[in-house]
């Protein structure tokens, strides 16, 4: 972080948390770096998917920008939210219709705001029991999965570390988009970091900057624990992800046919 | 990755990667190949059982390391092929696999070119020990130069990722 803030730096962008991975940023030994590098810097976090997951003091947090969205605590879409330190002046990326205090040119969407409210909320009303509820439901899906399926990884930190609703986990000797598409004619809805699943036909740049190979990217799985699932739920997926993997392996040639070119 | 879901595919598509038709490996194919690779997150192998004196497929197989898109164009392919003869089977296209399948969504079209190149690849392993025809391209085609240049291109950006790395 030290290396790579230097004069010409005008802000720092983190995510407080990655939503592939799971990573907690600490972002105040962030905050601390960059400002003893130079005070005149700001800094910016995606608070997006820390929001509702981990505790956040915007007092104690320190930073000058941060963002949240209402779809990822589980409000409508289409709306979110930016705090701006006081003092601090940003000017609009969008210019139309513009009262002095405005960011954002047209008229509000008054219910998808009143949607967000409700919905951070109901996010915080069990707050702590939520969080260690899904931390819960994550270490048994993750724990489960890495014991019973071989040739598998887990990708991004274990524990507190970790964001409470996260697993992310590597298949070998598997496609990701293959497994999405199995996984969702039994009624489980995930994503993969695969080529495949991406309309840009690229594998996640986070699992390749975390050192995973192109083939270990090609088969990972990211699952979301929401404050809504229960033990139940994660031990349906513990009982049909084995063999949804085994069918998807069996269709490989994973010993390589001799080639002839 | 929010973007990053299943995306809509056709029934077709959907029963063939459910129920696979012609799947597993053959082991008394008379030709065979194999094209993409791991690290492209799209593999195919053809598995061929040509007649020799009427030059025709009696029988296909397949295997793929894919999506579900990559493994319906596999499996339609080798249902596609047989009974042709093998300058029949030459000439299907990537967009006669699409059609079979009731069409594939447009960023899985290269999924119906890996197989048309994976087919062609094996249908030279063919004619490597036997008289070539004149209807066999002296010159690669479109789909096999395709399927070749997915494998390099992955080959370097693994490097280099791997390099990268390593700094």
């Amino acid at each position: 972080m030290s290396a790579h803030v230097d004069k010409e730096t005008l802000i720092v962008s983190i995510a407080a948390i990655n939503h592939e991975i799971g990573t907690i940023q600490d972002m105040k030994a962030i905050r601390d770096i960059v400002r003893d590098k130079d005070e005149a810097v700001l800094i910016h976090t995606d608070a997006c998917d820390a929001f509702g997951r981990i505790p956040l003091d915007m007092k104690n947090l320190d930073v000058d920008l941060a963002s949240f969205s209402s779809h990822k605590v589980y409000g409508p879409k289409g709306v979110g939210a930016l705090y701006v330190r006081e003092g601090i002046k940003i000017e609009p990326i969008i210019y139309g219709q513009l009262s002095t205090q405005k960011l954002w040119p047209g008229v509000e969407n008054v219910p998808g705001i009143m949607g967000f409210s409700k919905a951070v909320e109901v996010i915080h009303r069990n707050f702590r029991e939520n969080v260690l509820n899904m931390s819960d439901l994550r270490d048994r899906l993750t724990s489960g999965i890495l014991n019973s399926v071989d040739h598998t990884m887990l990708n991004g930190p274990l524990g507190d570390e970790r964001a409470p609703d996260n697993v992310n986990i590597s298949f070998l000797y598997c496609e990701g988009e293959a497994l999405t598409v199995e996984l969702s004619l039994n009624g489980i809805y995930v994503s993969s970091g695969s080529a495949c699943t991406s309309r840009v036909l690229e594998p996640s740049h986070v699992l390749l900057a975390i050192g995973r190979r192109y083939e270990e990217a090609h088969g990972s799985l990211l699952m979301k624990i929401t404050p809504f699932h229960t033990i139940a739920d994660i031990e349906y997926v513990l009982d049909v992800l084995p063999g949804v993997v085994k069918r998807i392996r069996s269709i490989s040639p994973i010993k390589p046919v001799k080639e002839v070119r | 990755m929010s973007s990053r879901m299943p995306l809509t595919y056709s029934k077709k598509v959907l029963e063939l990667f459910r129920n696979p038709k012609n799947l597993g490996r053959m082991e008394d194919a008379n030709a065979e190949a194999l094209a993409g690779s791991l690290a492209c997150g799209d593999m195919i192998a053809i598995y061929l059982k040509v007649d020799e004196p009427s030059e025709k497929i009696i029988d296909a197989k397949f295997e793929s390391y894919g999506c579900a898109a990559n493994i319906a164009a596999a499996s339609i392919l080798t249902e596609m092929v047989k009974g042709k003869s093998l300058q029949d089977a030459w000439k299907i296209s990537w967009k006669d696999i699409s059609d079979e399948l009731g069409g594939l969504p447009s960023v899985k079209y290269h999924c119906g070119v890996l197989a048309v190149g994976a087919l062609r690849r094996a249908m030279r392993a063919y004619y490597v020990n036997r008289p070539k025809p004149d209807w066999l391209p002296g010159e690669l085609t479109r789909e096999e130069k395709q399927a070749l240049e997915e494998e390099k291109l992955m080959e370097v950006l693994a490097k280099r990722a791997q390099s990268q790395l390593a700094k």
